[in-house]
Formats: C-alpha cells, structure tokens, sequence
C-alpha cells in the first residue's frame, strides 16, 4: 500500500514574465518598433484591464497531485504446482489538473509438472484502466498573465479586446480577438479513454531424453482503447465558424499481437566438457484495426452522443505486419574455465521490400575465468575473467519507406468528392541494407572479498551502408528521403564499479557507480560530399551528432541588435547561414549514475540515486520561441531572460533590444540556443524501515515495513542563477514533476 | 504423452511449411509505384490526386503571398499571422512551415504527382488501347496542371518575365519527370520556363482539341489552357497571342451577371464564368483562416475600398463584409445548425473577367485604344450594374488607360492571387496607404524584395540550386 503526493519542480520550471515585467517588456518592444503609444494593443478597456491582471497560467494548469496504489499477493503450491496471483489498484490524480488515471490489474502465473517429463507454464495479466486526459498545449508558459482565464462575472473568457492601429480619423482601431480557453475547455469538454489489456502465454516443455528437450511457446497480448471526446459548443473548440455547434469524437482501436516460439534445446556433458544449444523458428503477427466516429451540430451540450449528431462521419484502419525467425545457439564450456558462444539468426519482416526481407545475425563470443585456473592464486583477486565477442548485425530499417516507391489511396487525396491517390513515399531503387559489425572486449575484477567489483567493458561498432534520413531536394516530391550515407563507427567504455565501503555487523554502506563515454564519428560518406539536415552536419571525421550552427557573439552595446561569428571568426551584424561551423557536438563526454546505500541494523535502509552527465551540448528549440526579442510578444509570453534586454547605449546585455513584430534574425538558429548539457540530478530518495520481528509475529504478521520515496528532487546545471532560466529549463520546457510517497508493506 | 508428442510436433511442421508466405502481407491502402500504375483504376485515382495536391498549396499561402505583398491588404499583425514576413518583406530563408518554404515544397510535390501520370500514361495507352479518349484526357489535363504548376512557382520564386530583355534571368528548375533523389536539378532561365509552359499548353490545347467541352470548370479543359495561354502570353508581353487566346475564351464563354455573379463567390454554382476553379469540397484550407469573419487575419486596405466606392453600385462591393471589410470571396457560410453542408471553399483559378481586362490590356499596348475601351465598358456595365450604352469612358490615351487597367484588375482581381504579379510585370513601385499596418510602405521597382528566397533546406541538399539575390 502505498500514497504519495506529487508538485511541480518550482525549481527547474521553465520562468515566465510576470503580468508587470511584461508589460514593461511589451511596451517598450512597441515603443522600440516606432509604435505610437496612443495606439499600444494591450491598452486597458471596458473587456480587459490589462494593467491589473495578474495571472499566474502555472497555478491555473497545475496543482498538487496524489497517487496511491494498494497491492495484494499471495504464492504457494507444491512439488506438482507452483502458484502466484497478485491483484493490484492504482489511482494517479496528476499535477496537470484534469487528469487523472485509474487501473486495476491481476495477474496469476501457474506452473505444473504433470511428471518428470512434462511441465506446462501458464501466465495471465489482465488490467483494465481508465483514463481522463487533459493537456493544455504549450499554453501554462506561452499565454500572456495580462489576461485572465474569466471574464469580470466569473464566466470563461471568450475574447480579448485589443488595439490595432488607428481609423482614418485617427482614432484607435479596438478590435476583439478570440481567446483560446484552454481552462474552459478543461471544465467542459470531455476527453477519456478506457483501456482493458489482456495478455497471456502458455509455454509446454518435454523432456525427450537426457539430451534433447522440446518446447512451444505461444502469447497472445490484446489491447483494446475506447477513447470519448467531446467539445464544448460553450467554448471555441466547439464553435465552427461562429456557430456553436459541439464536436464528438468516439474511437476505438483493437491491438492484437501474438507470437509462437518453438524450440529444440539440448544439453550434453561429457566430463568438463559441456555442450549446449537450441534450434528454433519464432512466428508472430502485429494487427490492429482502427474505428473512429465524429459528429458534429448537436443541440446542446448535455447530449454528447456521435449518434445523435446532426452530421455525423465515420472511418476505419487496419494494419497488419507479420514477422519470422529462425534461431540457433550452440555453446561450449570447459570447467567452468572456458566458455565459447555462436549465435546465429534470421529474421524477416513483412514491412520489408521483397529483396530484402531477412536480415541476418551472426555472432562469437568467448570468456574465460582466469581465476580458476590452477596457476591463479592471489589473496587479493577474487574473480578475474576476460571476455570478447565479435558479431555481425544486418538490418534493413526502410521502415514504411518501401524502396520502390509507395502511392496510397487516403482521404487527403479526394478530390470534390471523388477519392484520389497521391505519393507517399518516393521511390528510391538504390537503397541497400546497412550492416553493423559489433566488437566487445571486457573484464571483471572483484577484489578484497568482493569488497569491491569492478566490470569494464570496451565496444566498438562499425556500420556500413548507414542509413539515415536525410531531408531531400522537394524536387523529389518528398521532404525527406532514406539514404546509405556511408559508415560510421561508435566505441565507448562502460564501468560499473561496485563497492563495500563499511561492512561491520549492525552498519554496512555501499556505493555503486556506473560511467559512460561513447564517441561516434563518422568514417566514410558517399561523394564525400558534407550532408546538412536541419541544424546539423555530416562530416567525415566528426559525430553524427554535430551542430552546424552560425555561432552567435552577443549584443553590440552600440545600438542593442544581435551580432554573429563570420566563417572566420570575426564579429558580423549579418546573419548569414554560411557563416555556419560545425564544432559542437551533442554527445556527452561522460554519463551515469551514482548510488549510495546504507543499512543499519537491517532495520532502517537509506538509499539516494544521483544521475550525471557531463559535457556535450543541446539544442533547443523551445528556447528560441520564448527568447524572441520582440518578435512573438504579442502572442507568447517570454522568458525571464529576456529581461537582461539591450535598452540603452553601452549596455552589455544578455538579449538584444526587443522590437515589437520585428525580426533581426536574432531567434534564427544559432549558438545562442545551445546548451552545455552538464548536469546532476538526484533521481530518487528512499528511506525504510523494518518493525522488529518479534514485534510484528506476536500480531501474526510475518514481516512489516514502512518506506518513504521521493523521485526528482533536485537538478543542478551550470550557469544557475535563481530568478533566470537555465539549460534545466529549458530543456523542454515542460515541468518537472517531484513525487514524494508513503508506502506500508505487510507480509503475512 | 505420444499423443502430446505428436501434436507438437505436427503444430512445428506446419509453421515451417507455411513460413515462405508468411511474410507476404499486401500493406493497406498503399501501393508501390509502378504496381499502381499497372492499371486503369491507378491513373484514374492518380488524377483526382494531382488535382487536391495543386489545391494544397493554392489553399495555403501561395494565393495568399500576392496580395499579402501587395497595397490591397491590411493584415491583423497583433495575433499569430502567417504571412507577416511575406507582409513585412521579412523573408527569410529557413522559414520552413510559412510561405517560403510551404509554396515550395508542395507546389513541387503536386508536380511530381503531376509527372508520374505522365511517366506511366504512354505504357498504359500501349496496354490499353481501347481507353485511349480518357488517357488522352488525362494526359491533357496532366499537361495543364504541370503548366500551371511551373508558372505558379516561376511568379513566385523569380523576377518577371519582363526583368531582363530576354528573360535571361533565374527561374526556377523545369521537371518533366520526378528526378531521382541523387540528381542535383539546376534553375533554369525564365525564358526556358516559359518555353516549357508553352510547349505544355499548346500540347494540352491539341489534345484537348477532339475532346467535348467540359462538364466541370473543376477539371482542366480547352478553356483553361486557353485562359492561362492568354495570362501567360500577357506576362511574356507578347500581346497579339495574347488577345487571340483571351478571344478564344471570351468567345466561348460569357460573363456571370447580377447576382450569378456573386453566387459565383458566395454559394456553390456550377455553371458561371469560372474556366478553372479548384475544388474545395471537404478541404480546410488556411485561406478559410485568413480571411474568417470572427477575427479575420487580413482586411481589405482603406485604398481598395475607396477604389470600389468611387462608384456606389459597383456589385463587387457586396463581395467585401461592410463591417469587417473581409472578403466574401471564399465564404460558404454555414446557414445553420440543422443544416451543415460539407466545407467547399472552391478557388478560382482562371475566369472570364480576367480575359477581358487581359484583350484590354493587349489591345491597350498595341494602341487599339476603341477596342479596349470596348472591352472595359463591358466589364464595367456588368460592375455597374447598368447597359454598355450607359457607360461614358472618357479616358483617351495609353497611359490614361494602363492606369485605368491597373484599377479595374486591382478590383476585379482582389484577394485571388494578382495583386503582387500586377505591379512588377508592369514594373510599378509598390505603394501602401499611410496607414497601412505593415513596418513597410514602399518598395522602388525593381527590388529583390518581390521575390521569395529559395528555402534553406532546398539549399543544403541541393547543389545546383543558385539562391535568390538579397537572401
């Protein structure tokens, strides 16, 4: 049984404007942009009194939410059969106001052995979930606090009044603006979903004889989602046109996977020498049928029923992929000394184009454990075994992009009435299968007593004929295209390092740390030719994960407009995509995760979980939305950085002056969006205790423990400052949620 | 247990055997591209297809970018605008999901859709040589679109035909088949794009030829090739074929009057003065935004209602909301509740009154000054709402009457994707009201300004693609 709370990270929440630092920033963006203050738009009215709305849009989307889970379960059997059914309730009431969740599950697993030879495993989940969802878009920062969600006689806000320019007369031109409410389409719509999944799997195994055993496999996992949406006629998301007529929605969509797995395993010991494997065929099937209603003109807003809609419409979809492998291993071991590994496999895909249906994989691996051997003996080295393995991967990732080119017949064609067809992907006859050549080297060190365990492991992965999606020439019809660009090459090291640094009899502390380090780069491209996608570059000699952005130098303290890096270097007020550089990269030099644990007296246990990363770079796109400087300030609010504006000669601002509807190419993609991605962050929290055993049977429990958790409390990145965003704002900028919860576990 | 055995065994045998088909799933809905046009039923659903991709991008902002650049629009700048760079000459490049790079990418993708009917149509006559009449027909209106397609993006992304004396300058590139994603596809000189339209048009014109006059201003017919003949040759100044085209249409099809007129706009006719209009049957196109009652994104400028109230009758003053001053042009007003039709914001491409002012204009620059006054006093009987007799047109000379044309066709032409084109093939200086909202209110002809960049993204990945100057 477990309750919690949940709220939103106030700390690492993205930091918008408030209603008096926006209308500052407003007016003086107009003022900037040579407007006349007599017809500034957010100028008070008989609607809104802009000057003394103060709306805070987190308080009006957000809230603390609750959680809470109840668990039961119960075991038991005998040599014949084993069983386990366990039964479960949760209940999420989100932060997000408006949302909330539901689930209640069971799930039951049995074993039997009808005798010696034959066994029969059968397992069963079944749940069924209800879900009521909300999400108010980017609208908790980007609407403006000078507007309030209601209207003076507490009604929901339909509209805005602003100023738009003057009349001939010279007159301020009032106009009234529609005013998306997403609160109000919170209180009135409808959006739910119910989910019931069921997912079962019955596995059979005889025993042929010593050496060979049979099995088949067999799973079924069903989903099914009935999804009800209803907009408001009372709100805009229910008005067509100007006239209110509600919208309904009814979906429902049927998701059925199964797959068949039948095997051939044997086992052979001769002396030291051990001899096993398995041949197999792997079948399954992946389908899905889609149906969805909407109806629309209703009479009011109590009747939300697609069927009594005065215009009503409807659609279907399926879908259907089928896949099959085939499977073998063979593996060898020498007294627990050696140990040799082949893997072969072919899998097939039905999304696949003709000609390349089956990819293969091909692999060795070898380990040996050095300790055992007889002319190992140190009183230090615990374990000590080397392992390496070398395999081939091929794979054909086209996806739904058929290679011959795909047109397809869909609603998006029709034309007055009659259906159409269109392309949807274009042919592209040359593509060929990329394949990975994967290499591992690795050791496991355990010292002291296993005091302390150290496991090191070195890859390097080398993919030829990648392919990647790469935006394409809109001569070909297409915006993007897949493309065998060349081959590349990933290594890294991966360290997990365990270690017991207190072991006495009531107290023990233990430390785990796990690192990470991969670099890409990329060995060969075809023409040779550098490939540009979006804000990065292709390159050979550099990651795949490389900006190539115009390198941004600040604010001139001159006269506040942006200025840039040329391709040399020196500083430019022109910006110009060829002043492009590609000298970041987004791959983080080092990252992992960092854990502690302590026991004291087996009775009370302390755990904390830190997450790093450390070094590369991000990019966000966010950023530049509420860092425009002017240009999207009638629509969005900003950031709090954007505060730290150029506003008179000699200021070593921060952001440039704002003008009101004005770019100076200052939002354009450039470095001033990128963010060193180093960071720490304490993932979770535990804290539990165990009541005294005595205690706790002489009430005829087994055992009874209390634990509190919390998850996501704390985030440091560089360059934090209290009252400014950092990079852990503007990650993305939607707010991170801290859980903190109680739980009570009672065995009987 | 033998009887187990033996089940399992047998249920194994059976997925081995049946696995070589396994895999032969037929993906719904979709087909690939040469399996599709194996057939009639292929090119018969490819056709409808070509057509609702043209009308994508004219939906969007490609009708919208002409007036937008224009003097005749006033557009709400203070809400989320699409076409404020296009309105504030703010242009730029990396503008992916707005006109730049939207007119772009889906003008072209309308052309590939376009050039695949083509690629197949000759194999597909050779198979089936008893529907040759409707793979001719198809191949006609194939040759339409694509004609239209090049001259749409050629107005767009380069200089007037006019710029040079030769028309030596950029266009944009000529596609008569979809190029394979290797192939790096140059711009051609606007001379050679217009050569490619040409050579399209009187292509389609032969075709059209033996054909029965269309049903449908919907489809591409002999009228529509005829019509955009007649505009094109306008363009190039070549103006003696440009009269003869504009006769051709005059000839066969007269203008809407009264209140046909306005039904034209306003309610959903088939028979009016239309010789090619895109349909808009079940289509949300962005122009539906643009110009909305409620809160309408751009209104008609003080100087394009005071040209219209220089005469109070003028019929086209009721195709402009009196109190919003938004265009009527595209409204299909739900009329209520009860009764919801299906979205039809048809658009007109090409229509009768457009070739009047075209013989104009052509009759003007070749000195025809009674001619073309005969023309206009036609138009302006049916604007007036009164008889040619009842029209005194006392302006005399060239100049008197270019400037006259310009005026009517501002009219006559408002928020159908003129405006912008009119003033630089008649090399203007582009002139907004004083009150105009835009941070722009001239522009000295000739400016690299009235010209959209090539997008960005264009750039990167295509070598050969030269950028517009000034971008």
């Amino acid at each position: 049984m477990r309750h919690g709370i949940s709220f939103i990270n106030k700390d690492t929440r993205f930091k918008v404007l408030n209603a008096n630092e926006y209308l500052t920033l407003a007016k003086e963006s107009y003022l900037n942009s040579g407007g006349d203050p007599a017809y500034f738009p957010y100028t008070d009215n008989d609607m809104n009194s802009y000057s003394t709305t103060q709306t805070d849009w987190y308080d009006a989307f957000f809230d603390v939410g609750a959680t809470s889970q109840i668990n039961l379960s119960a075991s038991g059997g005998n040599e014949k059969a084993v069983y386990r059914i366990s039964g479960s309730y949760f209940e999420d009431k989100m932060t997000l106001k408006g949302n909330k969740q539901q689930r209640i599950s069971i799930t039951t697993n049995n074993n039997i052995n009808f005798n010696d030879k034959l066994n029969l495993n059968f397992l069963l989940t079944g749940s069924y979930n209800t879900n009521t969802t909300f999400t108010p878009g980017d609208d908790y920062y980007s609407n403006l606090p000078i507007i309030s969600p209601y209207n003076d006689d507490g009604t929901f806000r339909q509209y805005y009044k602003v100023i738009e320019g003057s009349n001939p007369d010279g007159s301020p031109n009032w106009v009234q603006k529609r005013f998306f409410n997403e609160i109000a389409e919170r209180e009135q719509n409808d959006n739910g979903q119910k989910a019931f999944s069921f997912k079962g799997s019955v596995q059979l195994s005889y025993q042929l004889n010593e050496v060979f055993k049979l099995s088949s496999q067999f799973g079924v996992d069903y989903n099914n989602y009935a999804e009800k949406i209803y907009q408001s006629m009372k709100n805009w998301s229910g008005i067509n046109s100007g006239v209110p007529v509600g919208f309904a929605y009814d979906n429902n969509a049927t998701y059925l996977n199964w797959n068949t797995i039948q095997r051939l395993n044997f086992n052979k010991q001769i002396g030291a020498h051990r001899l096993s494997g398995v041949v197999g065929l792997e079948l399954g099937a992946n389908q899905s049928n889609v149906t969805s209603a909407s109806g629309s003109g209703f009479v009011n807003d109590h009747v939300r029923l697609v069927s009594l809609a005065s215009f009503s419409d409807g659609s279907a979809s399926e879908y259907k992929t089928t896949k099959a492998s085939y499977l073998s291993q063979l593996s060898y071991h020498y007294g627990g000394r050696y140990n040799l590994v082949l893997n072969a496999r072919k899998d097939g895909n039905s999304n696949f184009g003709k000609n390349v249906q089956y990819a293969t994989f091909l692999s060795a691996g070898a380990s040996w454990n050095l300790h055992k051997e007889d002319f190992f003996s140190s009183k230090v080295i615990d374990i000590f075994s080397l392992k390496g393995s070398y395999g081939t991967n091929g794979n054909s990732r086209f996806g739904n992009k058929n290679p011959d080119g795909v047109y397809s017949i869909s609603d998006s064609y029709q034309y007055g009435g009659t259906i159409g067809a269109g392309i949807s992907s274009g042919a592209n006859p040359d593509l060929s299968w990329e394949t990975t050549y994967i290499t591992n080297l690795g050791f496991r060190i355990a010292l002291w007593g296993k005091r302390l365990d150290i496991t090191t492991e070195f890859y390097r992965n080398k993919t030829t004929d990648l392919i990647s999606t790469l935006d394409a020439s809109r001569t070909i019809g297409d915006t993007t295209v897949l493309r065998n660009i060349g081959a590349i090459e990933n290594k890294g090291i991966e360290v997990a390092l365990e270690s017991t640094n207190i072991q006495k009899e009531n107290f023990s502390w233990k430390t785990k740390i796990l690192a990470s380090r991969n670099r890409n780069e990329i060995l060969s491209l075809y023409n040779d030719v550098p490939k540009n996608y979006g804000i990065s570059r292709l390159q050979v000699g550099s990651s795949i994960n490389t900006f190539y952005l115009v390198r941004w130098a600040g604010v001139d303290p001159r006269d506040g407009y942006p200025m840039w890096y040329d391709a040399n270097g020196n500083i430019t007020k022109d910006y110009s995509v060829d002043n492009r550089v590609a000298n970041k990269i987004a791959d983080p030099d080092l990252f992992g995760s960092i854990s502690n644990s302590f026991n004291y007296k087996d009775t009370y246990f302390f755990n904390i979980l830190m997450a790093y990363t450390i070094g590369g770079y991000s990019f966000s796109s966010f950023a530049r939305d509420v860092n425009s400087d002017g240009l999207n300030i009638m629509d969005d609010n900003q950031s709090v950085n954007q505060l730290d504006r150029w506003q008179n000669e000699g200021d070593l601002a921060l952001a440039p002056k704002p003008i009101w509807g004005v770019s100076t190419s200052s939002v354009r993609n450039s470095t001033r969006f990128l963010y060193n991605k180093t960071n720490l962050k304490i993932r979770n929290v535990s804290f539990s205790y165990l009541f005294d055993k005595k205690v706790t049977k002489s009430l005829g429990i087994e055992s009874l423990s209390m634990s509190l958790i919390a998850n996501n409390l704390w985030v440091w990145t560089p360059y934090d400052k209290a009252n400014r965003n950092s990079f852990k704002n503007n990650i993305e900028g939607y707010p991170q949620e801290t859980e903190v919860s109680l739980g009570v576990n009672v065995k009987f | 247990m033998k009887k187990i055995k033996t089940t399992i065994t047998i249920l194994s045998l059976s997925f081995f055997t049946s696995c070589s088909d396994f895999l032969e799933v037929d993906p719904i809905g979709k087909t690939t591209i040469s399996v599709f046009f194996s057939d009639m039923d292929g090119i018969r659903a490819a056709l409808p297809g070509a057509y609702s991709k043209v009308y994508d991008y004219y939906g969007d902002e490609f009708l919208l970018y002409p007036d937008t650049a224009g003097d005749m629009l006033q557009l709400a700048t203070a809400v989320e605008n699409n076409m404020i760079s296009q309105y504030n000459f703010t242009s730029n490049p990396a503008e992916e999901i707005t006109a730049v790079g939207m007119i772009w990418r889906n003008a072209l993708e309308a052309l590939v859709n376009v050039n695949n009917m083509l690629e197949y149509q000759p194999a597909l006559l050779e198979k089936f040589p008893s529907n040759e009449q409707e793979l001719t027909q198809i191949k006609a209106e194939a040759l339409f679109l694509r004609a239209l397609i090049h001259f749409d993006l050629v107005r767009v992304y380069a200089q007037p035909y006019n710029y040079t004396n030769d028309a030596s300058h950029l266009g944009v590139p000529v596609l008569t088949k979809t190029p394979s994603s290797d192939d790096h596809v140059p711009r051609k000189t606007v001379n050679e794009v217009y050569q490619q339209i040409e050579k399209d048009l009187k292509e389609a014109a032969l075709l059209f030829e033996n054909s029965d006059d269309a049903t449908s201003s919907f489809y591409a017919s002999k009228n529509a090739v005829h019509a955009l003949l007649a505009r094109m040759y306008l363009y190039m100044e070549n103006w003696e074929q440009a009269i003869n085209y504009a006769s051709l249409v005059i000839d066969s099809t007269p203008l809407s009057q009264g209140q046909d007129y306005l039904d034209m706009f306003l309610k959903i006719e088939n028979d009016d003065e239309s010789l090619f209009k895109l349909n808009g049957n079940l289509k949300t196109p962005y122009i539906n935004k643009f110009y909305n009652q409620e809160t309408p994104l751009a209104i008609a400028s003080t100087k394009l209602t005071n040209l219209l109230n220089e005469n109070t009758e003028d019929i086209r003053l009721d195709l402009i909301d009196t109190e919003t001053l938004t265009s009527l042009k595209f409204l299909k007003p739900f009329s209520n509740i009860g009764e919801i039709k299906d979205n039809d914001y048809h658009i007109i491409v090409l229509r009768a009154s457009e070739m009047y002012l075209i013989r104009a204009e052509a009759y003007t620059e070749l000195s025809n000054i009674d001619l073309a006054k005969e023309d206009l006093k036609i138009l302006m009987a049916r604007n007036y709402q009164t008889t040619t007799a009842a029209i005194t047109l006392n302006k005399n000379t060239q100049e008197e009457l270019k400037t006259l044309i310009d005026k009517e066709r501002s009219k006559e032409l408002c928020f159908e994707g003129h405006r912008l084109y009119d003033i630089t093939r008649t090399q203007q200086n582009l002139i907004r009201e004083a009150n105009t909202t835009s941070t722009v209110k001239e522009i000295t002809y000739p400016s690299t300004k009235f010209v959209l960049p090539i997008p960005q993204k264009e750039m990167d990945v295509n070598k050969a693609m030269i950028q517009n100057d000034g971008y």
